[in-house]
């Protein structure tokens, strides 16, 4: 049992690590890229606003100054799977804490973000995407 | 808001104490160790174990109650203003249980009322000989009480009325008011005064004058608004404010109605406070206090009777959210998210029983997490934006050292030991080793709420929650106020299921909690429409002669379309 949190853990963990470190560095540097992580069906709140689909979220994220994101804290669970196959990856939940400066404002803003990261099964590879994502400044 | 007037009467303090939800049942047993107190007050004999005659025994039970005077003066304190006869005090020869004799029914249903009560951080379970008469009376309806009630809300009303003119609140010098002083009322600003005796007023002058736009608090012994702060709750769009001649110490002090909180506030008076005066001798003049003023409360027109210099800005440290305009981002920012009414039913409904249990009887909630439940807390030790803007100093990891925060705990080990897992691991390994706190869910702008239905997701359909709020950390090393964000992921409780058993419509799956130095409540504050502009104008209390410049002020009239954008109340007001 032990090890298999152990292992659990290790596989999450490592999941957000990769994930928190490529997803601000896109948002910051290479925003285009940032709606390959993202599916129509992906539920999306900023700051209270609903986004269905990835076109309006885009729209949106575009119109954003360039921003600058600091990762203050992040931590990540393994969640319950749904699929009957054990060697099927679980969705995990990732909850970020940090900053974030827009070009055009003269102070940072603290942000909490958090994630719910799934594979998504019409990928050959089941790579992960964001499921969910629900960010407020805080 | 019935509860507001129940709670009114509970015959102790009620900020963190109130526990409805466990009784533990003390089986007394007449004790071998029982030995002579320390310090007997009175000169009757050993209490037995029946009731003699008149005489009520009470015994209180914990497991180190120690020193038996400590316990007995907290009882008192508690019990007041009853006043407590208290004789024949013993206790047990390993400190665990103290009993002693009163001479009523009427304090032994006071002393019982404090069952559950925490002293020295432990739970007290007081057992009397009159238990049975007195849960008989209770269901009864407990006629004392509800009298007292009835009478106290009477007097309230009758005050609230007598100080009322034509919009014009005025509550100066409370404590010397003879309604209040004949209903043993004590006021806010009063020592010993009930936490809620101050939204009780709001409430009922809301109730009596909807159109209140003037309120002074003017020489009550105010130290914070804490005591007033329903001001913002019952009258949001007021416009003028006396605090004059209190005993406000500091800028933290005033916090309570600072802010959007009261966005239509045009005129404040913080004159004869240690505050203002110490400022302005440190500083020579009162250009940093009225600068730190107007920017906690950014619609201030008349500061202290002088109307507030328009647009100047007096240098650093802004307030982050206060200097960043919205109109630099694409939306603006939205009030609570829910999918459907029922989500945010379920949610509210989950949130007020879990937030309460978490700071009155944590253990209890070991029956609302799933068996594969996972837990874990980090622990955000940067600055907030307000503590800098403040010159306040971060808090040291000194109560969390808990924390997954995974920025910092890089290696498996750390962070497997860190992730609890399963019910009781998640009570004892986790929440009970976080400090003690108390949520207020009360003030609804405190509080942020987003959630919505996983779908298939999950094996179960389940509700995702993400809520950002504050608590006050009750004690330990980094005690004081702290801001958080918690994210829930909750599962309809099986039938069967102890959840269930106890009551529960939801199971926990998933819980993680971020702790971050406090930084207030701004940052989700629906935007307002921007109120009429008005210019400088004589104050509200100004001398009698300059009111009729401005009558808007007194006559109460706000425009409706001047309302600020509200967020959808979650307090327990909107659930119960």
């Amino acid at each position: 049992m032990a090890d298999s949190l152990k292992s659990h853990v290790e596989v999450s963990s490592s999941g957000a690590d990769a994930f928190i470190r490529a997803y601000y560095d896109m948002f910051d540097t290479q925003r285009m890229n940032l709606s390959a992580l993202y599916r129509d069906t992906s539920a999306i709140l900023w700051n209270g606003n609903a986004f269905s689909g990835i076109q309006p979220f885009t729209e949106f994220y575009n119109k954003l100054a360039v921003s600058e994101h600091t990762v203050l804290s992040y931590d990540c669970h393994p969640l319950p799977t749904q699929a009957s196959d054990p060697g099927t990856p679980g969705s995990i939940i990732v909850n970020v804490s940090g900053t974030v400066k827009y070009s055009n404002e003269a102070n940072q803003r603290l942000f909490s973000q958090s994630f719910i990261l799934s594979p998504d099964p019409a990928t050959p590879d089941k790579r992960f995407y964001i499921w969910s994502d629900c960010l407020r400044f805080v | 808001m019935h509860i507001d007037l129940i709670l009114l009467f509970l015959p102790y303090g009620l900020d963190f104490d109130l526990d409805g939800f466990t009784v533990i049942i003390y089986a007394y047993t007449s004790s071998p160790y029982q030995r002579p107190g320390r310090n007997n007050r009175a000169e009757s004999s050993a209490p037995s174990n029946s009731n003699d005659g008149n005489k009520i025994i009470v015994f209180v039970n914990g497991t180190s109650i120690g020193n038996d005077e400590r316990l007995i003066d907290f009882l008192r304190r508690r019990s007041s203003p009853a006043k407590l006869s208290i004789s024949n005090q013993q206790s047990n020869i390993d400190g665990s249980m103290v009993s002693f004799v009163l001479p009523d029914m009427q304090q032994a249903r006071t002393v019982k009322a404090l069952s559950g009560i925490k002293f020295n951080g432990q739970k007290l379970t007081i057992k009397t000989t009159v238990d049975k008469e007195l849960s008989q009376q209770s269901s009864t309806g407990n006629t004392s009480t509800s009298q007292k009630s009835a009478g106290t809300i009477d007097a309230i009303r009758t005050f609230i009325q007598s100080r009322h003119n034509n919009g014009f609140l005025d509550l100066e010098n409370m404590a010397a008011d003879p309604t209040l002083r004949a209903a043993s009322i004590v006021p806010p600003g009063g020592k010993m005064s009930r936490t809620n005796v101050g939204p009780v007023m709001m409430k009922v002058a809301k109730e009596l004058f909807p159109d209140i736009t003037t309120i002074s608090f003017a020489s009550n012994h105010l130290k914070s608004l804490q005591p007033i702060s329903a001001v913002a709750q019952y009258f949001p769009k007021l416009q003028n404010l006396s605090l004059k001649g209190n005993d406000i110490q500091s800028y933290k002090d005033i916090e309570n109605l600072a802010g959007k909180k009261l966005s239509s506030l045009r005129e404040l008076i913080l004159l004869d406070n240690p505050l203002r005066d110490r400022d302005i001798a440190r500083n020579k003049d009162d250009l940093a206090y009225r600068s730190q003023i107007t920017k906690m409360f950014p619609s201030l027109q008349v500061l202290d009777q002088v109307p507030v210099a328009p647009k100047i800005s007096f240098g650093l440290g802004d307030i982050a959210n206060d200097s960043v305009s919205s109109s630099t981002l694409p939306k603006p920012i939205q009030g609570n998210f829910f999918d459907s009414p029922g989500t945010q039913a379920m949610v509210l409904e989950f949130l007020t029983s879990y937030f309460q249990l978490f700071d009155t009887n944590r253990a209890a909630l070991v029956n609302m997490y799933d068996n594969n439940a996972t837990f874990s807390y980090a622990f955000v030790a940067e600055m907030s934006p307000l503590q800098r803007s403040q010159n306040k100093r971060g808090d040291t990891w000194n109560d969390y050292k808990g924390s997954r925060n995974m920025t910092r705990n890089k290696d498996l080990t750390s962070r497997t030991q860190k992730l609890h897992v399963g019910n009781n691991a998640i009570i004892q390994q986790g929440l009970l080793a976080l400090p003690e706190t108390a949520h207020d869910l009360s003030d609804a702008s405190k509080v942020c709420v987003d959630a919505w239905q996983t779908g298939t997701l999950l094996p179960a359909i389940c509700i995702y929650i993400s809520v950002h709020g504050e608590y006050e950390q009750i004690r330990g090393a980094t005690k004081g106020r702290k801001s958080f964000d918690r994210s829930f992921i909750i599962a309809p409780a099986p039938p069967n299921s102890q959840a269930a058993m106890n009551g529960w419509k939801c199971l926990i799956i998933s819980d993680q909690l971020t702790v971050r130095n406090y930084n207030g409540s701004k940052a989700w504050q629906p935007e307002a429409l921007p109120s009429a502009s008005t210019g400088p104008a004589p104050g509200a209390f100004a001398p009698a002669a300059a009111v009729p410049t401005a009558p808007s002020q007194i006559s109460g009239h706000v425009p409706a379309q001047n309302a600020p954008a509200q967020p959808p109340a979650i307090g327990l007001e909107g659930l119960v």
